[in-house]
């Protein structure tokens, strides 16, 4: 026991550099530590995109199937792992939104869970409102827009990692990171007043 | 970060996001670099309410961010999670071995089809290479055969390689006279050997010219035997063969005697001398009526085919009636000789060679200026090694002629016994001064264990001249005299 954990430890420990490095060689546990450390970013930002929770787990776990398939030709030539992961990710997401409507609905209990609180009677009608009329407000935004959004506060990715995989710069990233929230803050105010 | 903004987005109020952005002075590039900024400083571990005076222009918008952020979904199954990677590192092994062993097959599949190419390349060039006129890949032989020759590195390894095909096609055309084949076939074939031989021996060095004539010899005896098996209509073509493979047989010996006797007049030449050697010739062919070299070499149209200025490139078949005649030994002196024009018409070019009929001394000139002409200089190291005793006796064994080839002394001149007249006193009968040589011998007077290549060579095309005369002599009064007539005028 004492030895897996070591193991464990050594292995969370190695770098995306050593981690492909091994999948391309065969490892296949390898590219199970990458699926590992990147699905949940990889998760997030797919379900902010697609909302269905089974279609989301689906495309992520696609992802990674991709990856494989790929992971001999990858190299690191400037653009990181996880922008690469992310690439494919934004590219099963166009293709999955060409095949079928997007959002027909919001769930509610991804809501509940989502949310991270349980909420009170009270506060139900106000969050399912407000996550309803900010997803909505989020679909009205410019595709780039809705890049930005959903890579940096779903996917948690850097403005350097957002600008790798969009292949633009930092600067514009950050512009379109302002323009998007002041966009969905209008949007949304413009929702309070008429309601 | 996202740890951060979960506490950070757990404070934001829900309706805050729609409050406006204060300080609206400001651009909008700096608000970004300001938003920008305080997510950063969220991310790393402070408040929203934390973040310094300057931020709260954009903290609605900080607010927002929280809230997006805050309703992200999020995976929460990690039995799901488990079984998907258990799923991946399947398909990750699964996807090592075949590629392996695929890629092993393709090497494999690779490997034998560059094997496959190779073996039915190389076979193919190896049953061109054994081929006859009659086989299907006999033209890439011939092919393979330009690409050599032109790939040759220079004059003496073309030439080599020309002897080389020469005898080739020789054996070709004796392995398809040993078949009943295809009477075309062997005709083409026949033509071709003789071509080739015909060629070299009118371009051939020094040093090539004992091949030469040793591949005439062999050619004559092949059409020898082919004149007697053949029908008579196309013993024409035979005959036609046999008048051009003794001219290369005799061009061939005539210029070994040429250098024999340069050899041993160059002392006269020095001396200033240039008549002498002329008198000291014999007027053997004089009372025969028959000149003793090709009487149409003086003549345009002879020769090398394509140098005479406004002359086809074939010559009139009035000149190979001529030359027959005079092969066959019949008088020829005085006649005129046409070549044909580029446009097809016969045209007078002169009469055939007085002079070499009437004194042999004029054709040993000849022979001599050809000599000085044609003798490269590296045939000139071989006569210099020749004349050296020490490295001839050790380059070559002694020879001594045998009696039996001795040409037979008749009423009648035939070709072989003229050369070997016009070139027995070349060699063996001079009245200029002797020069001493290198060991003290003379080069007019060799010894006979002491004989110099050349002169070697020259014995060997005499004797080989006088044999094929003779031959063709007893064919004759078996009443085939007027064949060689009718196969030069249709050539």
């Amino acid at each position: 026991m004492q030895r897996d954990d070591g193991t464990l430890v050594q292995r969370a420990l190695r770098d995306d550099g050593t981690l492909v490095q091994l999948a391309q060689r065969g490892d296949a546990a390898a590219f199970g530590d990458l699926y590992e450390k990147y699905f949940d970013r990889i998760f997030s930002y797919v379900a902010f995109r697609v909302a269905d929770h089974a279609t989301a787990e689906d495309i992520a776990e696609q992802v990674f199937v991709r990856a494989l398939e790929s992971i001999e030709a990858f190299q690191w030539r400037g653009v990181p792992l996880v922008a690469w992961l992310f690439r494919i990710a934004r590219n099963q997401v166009v293709d999955h939104s060409r095949e079928r409507v997007r959002r027909p609905t919001v769930p509610l209990d991804d809501l509940v869970t989502l949310s991270g609180r349980e909420p009170g009677p009270e506060s139900a009608y106000e969050i399912k409102m407000t996550r309803q009329e900010l997803l909505r407000a989020v679909e009205k935004l410019t595709d780039a827009q809705q890049q930005v959004i959903a890579m940096k506060f779903a996917g948690g990715l850097s403005n350097s990692e957002v600008a790798k995989v969009m292949n633009k710069t930092e600067g514009a990233v950050k512009a379109l990171q302002h323009s998007a929230l002041e966009s969905l803050r209008k949007k949304l105010a413009e929702k309070l007043v008429s309601a | 970060m996202k740890r951060q903004l979960d506490v950070a987005a757990q404070s934001a109020t829900p309706f805050e996001w729609a409050c406006p952005v204060e300080d609206a002075a400001s651009t909008p590039s700096e608000q970004a670099e300001l938003l920008d900024d305080a997510l950063r400083r969220v991310s790393e571990g402070e408040t929203p309410d934390g973040v310094s005076p300057e931020h709260l222009a954009v903290r609605p918008l900080l607010d927002l961010a929280l809230a997006v952020h805050a309703v992200a979904p999020r995976a929460h199954d990690p039995i799901a999670r488990a079984a998907a990677r258990q799923r991946l590192e399947r398909l990750a092994t699964a996807r090592r071995r075949p590629r392996r062993l695929s890629l092993m097959l393709r090497s494999a599949q690779l490997a034998a089809a560059v094997l496959a190419i190779t073996l039915i390349v190389t076979g193919t060039f190896r049953i061109a290479d054994a081929s006859l006129p009659d086989s299907p890949v006999y033209p890439l032989k011939m092919a393979t055969e330009e690409v050599q020759l032109r790939l040759a590195g220079d004059e003496a390894a073309n030439e080599q390689l020309r002897f080389a095909f020469a005898q080739r096609r020789l054996s070709e055309w004796e392995a398809l006279q040993r078949r009943t084949g295809d009477a075309d076939q062997l005709s083409t074939a026949t033509e071709r050997a003789i071509d080739a031989t015909d060629r070299l021996a009118q371009s051939a060095q020094a040093e090539m010219w004992p091949r030469v004539a040793s591949l005439a010899e062999r050619q004559q005896a092949t059409l020898q035997q082919e004149q007697a098996r053949v029908p008579e209509k196309d013993a024409d073509s035979v005959a036609k063969a046999l008048v051009v493979s003794r001219r290369g047989q005799l061009r061939a010996g005539e210029a070994m005697a040429a250098l024999k006797d340069k050899a041993a007049g160059s002392p006269n030449e020095a001396s200033g001398d240039t008549a002498a050697p002329r008198e000291t010739h014999g007027t053997s062919s004089r009372g025969g009526a028959r000149p003793a070299v090709d009487p149409l070499r003086s003549l345009p149209g002879r020769g090398r085919r394509d140098n005479v200025p406004g002359v086809g490139a074939t010559v009139s078949p009035g000149n190979e009636r001529v030359l027959s005649q005079w092969a066959n030994g019949q008088d020829v002196v005085g006649q005129d000789v046409k070549a044909k024009t580029r446009s097809g018409a016969d045209q007078p070019v002169g009469t055939t060679d007085v002079a070499g009929v009437e004194d042999d001394r004029a054709s040993a000139a000849r022979a001599r200026d050809l000599s000085r002409q044609d003798v490269s200089s590296a045939a000139r190291r071989a006569l210099a090694r020749d004349r050296d005793p020490a490295t001839s006796a050790a380059a070559s064994p002694t020879y001594v002629p045998s009696p039996k080839n001795e040409p037979a002394q008749s009423g009648r001149q035939m070709p072989g016994e003229a050369a070997a007249k016009r070139a027995q006193p070349a060699v063996s009968s001079s009245t200029v001064p002797e020069r001493p040589q290198a060991g003290g011998r003379t080069a007019a007077q060799p010894a006979p264990a002491e004989r110099t290549l050349a002169q070697r060579a020259a014995d060997r095309i005499i004797e080989a001249a006088a044999k094929s005369a003779a031959n063709e002599n007893r064919a004759k009064s078996e009443g085939r005299q007027d064949l060689a007539g009718r196969g030069a005028s249709r050539r």
